[in-house]
């Protein structure tokens, strides 16, 4: 059972899973199941929980010039935690976690929405640039339960509340209220493993900008983002409300035979619904969100200390948008990522592994405003190499990786005949992001090691995107120190 | 197990191989919901055969996006626009005709008119115009704006010019100046909150062909400092109120208040308003309406003018088309702009100035007001 543990999680730390929705809606990163096989909360057990009581720090630090107009000049992000895992009466297993958040986001042109990655243009601005500052907390607890000698179910459930200011006048200020629920089970029988998990969210952003009296020289110019061009601007208004509320649904299914083929698979389907003005709600439109990703490993053992793992891994993206009154869809995004490769781990002694991956990827993007007719396609092949270790010696252990990405961009397809202002400031920006040649260097270490009676673990995370022949790099860099009991 | 593992083997291997270059699409020219508008601009007056407009001016407008599109129509009376998209418009066309040796003015307008047709279709449009007359007394030029100085919005320099544009002498006695309120586009009566009438009885103050006379506010030289706008000391007519502690130049006639209903002079809003000059045998014959603003009969109007700081706000416009089918203006508040009509041509040495009744087409912007004498501008 162990082995098989050990196994899933090379697996899960391996290949890049589809990110979760925090992730992808709120720009939150840590969550239990992200820390359990396959993410699936029913596979928490004795066996998989990975400490009692943990006091952990985290600094998040991004910036640089290779990045989207509305991506901040630089993030700076503190993560207090404290998480527990614990084995309860009747085999009930528990794990909680419990976080305070700072983030600044500093030089953010125009959005008020406080996260805007996932490439659908529905936003909500005004005029100037400014910082952000939020201060949030987020909580997650697991519960999962035997319902047999060979069964478990779980439930997961994430809660977020986070408050966000703009320093710089109209002031706007983002309230997030978030929860997730992840209902799961797992089967493990004679080498045999299911795992089966639903998924229910519901995120919130209420967005209101400060009331004010109209002075002259201090009338911004809201904008109503709907598509690749042309948002709707307003001027002289007092104030603005908006409210975004983005409601989803999911599943997933993992399986592992023998300790030597494992395949996975997640579809998650979000809708946002958008309204602005509080007590007279106007519509502003709604953006659906279908993402769906599937990855196969087969293990193969081909010496008495190499593995071979042979990987196929597709994840598609989809996403449409419709006008608020007129029954038409004027957005449509498409995004799909092929992988395939191969990896070769060493394992000298039971305690040291040694991992050198190689993997290719054919990925595109698709973006279409269907009102005004514009659109860009950019294909790309991505070449990537890595070597994973991991070490350990009694109860110290090192952990590091190191990559390299070549992400070679295919000809841009591109249709902006009967564009404007916007196009050209935003839009182009973006096609130029995505259609430059690009080489990254992914590094991480992670090194525990014990003091006293406590473990410390000191672990760093280090992604610099270097676009090909320009100076224009960004890079994002985590550094966490933990203190485990 | 051994075939098992090799066939997966195989598909990975296949499956990885095949990733693939092959994917990529083929990406054709995107949708879109814009439409075209084949517009077609009918003057009721005349029978069906003759009544669709050729040379008609043309201005269709986006209330949203602010698209702004200008063409002529035809000889047949037809004008098509491609390339809109699915929005509310407000559309102006000005066309004119010969009926012997007059000028007949054909204006119409639509306001906030929701456009769109679907499958990148033509939209077949008719607008229906209205006829008119040019007037031989025309406003020619309007400072509303006021001026920026150290006193903070001063508005005390305006002023009205008239131009006999005719080649006859005209008298300006019991003719009325009013301004008109907004949202009674559709009636008959407008509805003015201060009117004020040219003293005289009959030919005591002639407008001679080519000749220009000015309605000052407060006729006094509003030029020194801390205004450094207008100089009005030698303007013909000056706004007076008597109770309100107005200014009152001696040597400018005063205007006769036939109705006040606040402030303490006849101001022209510095935002939007239209101002129109009227012959009217009984201000007081329709009364006044709920909100004590008087009611004069549009029929009496000789001339028009309708300004805004936005002029593509032709949704929000006060005068219909008989009378002005545009919109002057787009002047910020406070920056001592005046709007002033186009010299149209010049006949014997005298000018003709421009007079479609769309003041959109024969207004420009004026930097600095000029009264008395009109800026040579090119459309």
């Amino acid at each position: 059972m162990k082995k098989l543990i050990i196994l899933l999680s090379i697996v899960a730390l391996t290949f890049a899973q589809m990110p979760t929705s925090e992730a992808l809606f709120l720009d939150i990163h840590s969550s239990l199941s992200n820390r359990l096989p396959m993410q699936n909360p029913a596979y928490l057990n004795s066996e998989t929980s990975p400490y009692n009581y943990a006091f952990s720090y985290s600094y998040l630090n991004a910036a640089g010039d290779h990045k989207l107009p509305f991506t901040p000049n630089a993030k700076n992000y503190h993560t207090i935690e404290i998480s527990a895992f614990q084995e309860m009466d009747g085999g009930l297993y528990f794990g909680g976690r419990f976080a305070y958040r700072n983030e600044e986001r500093l030089g953010k042109l125009w959005l008020h929405n406080a996260e805007t990655n996932v490439n659908v243009p529905f936003f909500f601005g005004d005029s100037s640039s400014g910082d952000f500052n939020l201060n949030g907390i987020d909580w997650n607890i697991i519960f999962s339960y035997p319902i047999s000698k060979n069964a478990r179910i779980a439930l997961d459930v994430f809660y977020n509340v986070d408050e966000q200011f703009k320093s710089v006048f109209p002031k706007p200020n983002s309230k997030r209220n978030d929860l997730h629920l992840k209902p799961a089970i797992a089967l493990d029988k004679d080498n045999f493993r299911l795992g089966l998990r639903g998924s229910y969210f519901n995120y919130k952003e209420e967005i209101e900008t400060k009331k004010y009296s109209l002075e002259p020289n201090r009338t911004p110019i809201f904008m109503r983002i709907r598509g690749l061009d042309r948002p709707l601007l307003s001027y002289a208004e007092t104030t603005e409300e908006r409210l975004q509320n983005i409601i989803g649904y999911g599943g997933a299914m993992d399986i592992c035979v023998d300790n030597i083929l494992s395949l996975e698979a997640n579809i998650e389907k979000a809708e946002a619904l958008i309204t602005d003005g509080g007590a007279y709600p106007v519509e502003q439109g709604n953006w659906g969100y279908l993402r769906f990703n599937y990855r196969g490993n087969l293990f193969l053992n081909i010496l008495d200390d190499f593995q071979a793992d042979l990987f196929f891994l597709q994840e598609n993206n989809a996403a449409k948008g419709n006008h608020p009154t007129m029954e038409a869809q004027i957005f449509n995004m498409a995004t799909r990522h092929f992988e395939g490769g191969l990896g070769i781990a060493y394992k000298p002694s039971s305690q040291d592994e040694w991992k050198a991956i190689a993997s290719y990827a054919f990925e595109d993007l698709l973006r279409e405003d269907t009102f005004l007719g514009l659109s860009h396609y950019i294909p790309s092949e991505i070449l990537s190499i890595g070597l994973k270790a991991e070490l350990r010696r009694a109860a110290t252990s090192l952990t590091f990786d190191l990559a390299y990405e070549y992400n070679n961009r295919g000809d841009l397809t591109e249709y902006n005949e009967l564009s404007a202002w916007y196009y050209q400031m935003i839009t182009e920006k973006e096609i130029i992001f995505y259609g430059r040649d690009t080489g990254s260097i992914i590094a991480g270490a992670r090194v525990t090691f014990p003091y006293q009676n406590l473990i410390f673990a000191i672990s760093g995370n280090y992604r610099n995107v270097s676009a090909i022949n320009t100076n224009d790099r960004y890079r994002n860099a985590i550094l966490k120190l933990e203190m485990i009991f | 197990m051994k075939k098992y593992i090799l066939l997966i083997s195989l598909i990975f291997t296949l499956l990885i191989i095949l990733i693939p270059t092959s994917c990529k699409l083929d990406i054709n020219e995107p949708s879109s919901l814009r439409f075209s508008v084949e517009l077609t601009v009918v003057d009721t007056s005349l029978s069906d055969s003759d009544s669709l407009v050729a040379l008609a001016e043309i201005i269709m407008q986006s209330i949203t996006y602010g698209d702004k599109f200008e063409t002529v129509t035809n000889e047949e009376g037809k004008a098509v626009i491609h390339n809109l998209l699915p929005d509310s418009y407000n559309i102006l066309a000005s066309g004119n005709r010969l009926e012997g040796t007059d000028i007949i003015l054909i204006n119409g307008q639509m306001q906030d008119t929701s456009l769109y047709i679907d499958n990148n279709d033509t939209l077949n449009l008719k607008l229906i115009a209205q006829t008119s007359k040019s007037s031989a007394l025309l406003i020619s030029e309007i400072y509303y704006s006021g001026a920026k100085s150290i006193i903070p919005q001063y508005f005390h320099d305006q002023f009205t010019e008239i131009y006999n544009n005719s080649n006859q002498t005209l008298y300006l006695d019991s003719l009325l100046i009013a301004d008109v309120e907004s949202g009674f586009i559709n009636d008959s009566l407008i509805h003015a909150t201060h009117a004020c009438m040219f003293p005289g009885t009959g030919n005591d103050y002639p407008i001679q062909p080519g000749e220009f006379i000015i309605i000052a506010q407060d006729a006094i030289d509003h030029s020194i400092y801390p205004v450094n706008t207008v100089d009005l000391t030698e303007a013909n007519f000056e706004y007076y109120l008597a109770d309100k502690g107005d200014v009152d130049n001696p040597n400018a006639a005063n205007m006769l208040n036939i109705h006040h209903k606040y402030g303490n002079d006849f101001l022209y809003s510095v935002f939007s308003n239209a101002i129109v000059i009227m012959d009217v045998k009984n201000p007081y014959e329709y009364g006044y309406d709920e909100f004590n603003r008087i009611l004069l009969h549009k029929n009496a109007v000789i001339d028009g003018v309708e300004y805004r700081d936005n002029p593509s706000e032709l949704d929000m416009k006060r005068l219909d088309a008989s009378i002005d089918a545009g919109l002057a203006g787009g002047i910020p508040s406070y920056s001592s702009q005046s709007i002033e009509r186009y010299i149209d041509r010049y006949e014997d040495g005298r000018m003709i100035l421009m007079d479609n009744n769309n003041s959109s087409l024969d207004f420009h912007v004026n930097k600095p007001p000029t009264p008395g004498w009109v800026e040579e501008a090119t459309q």
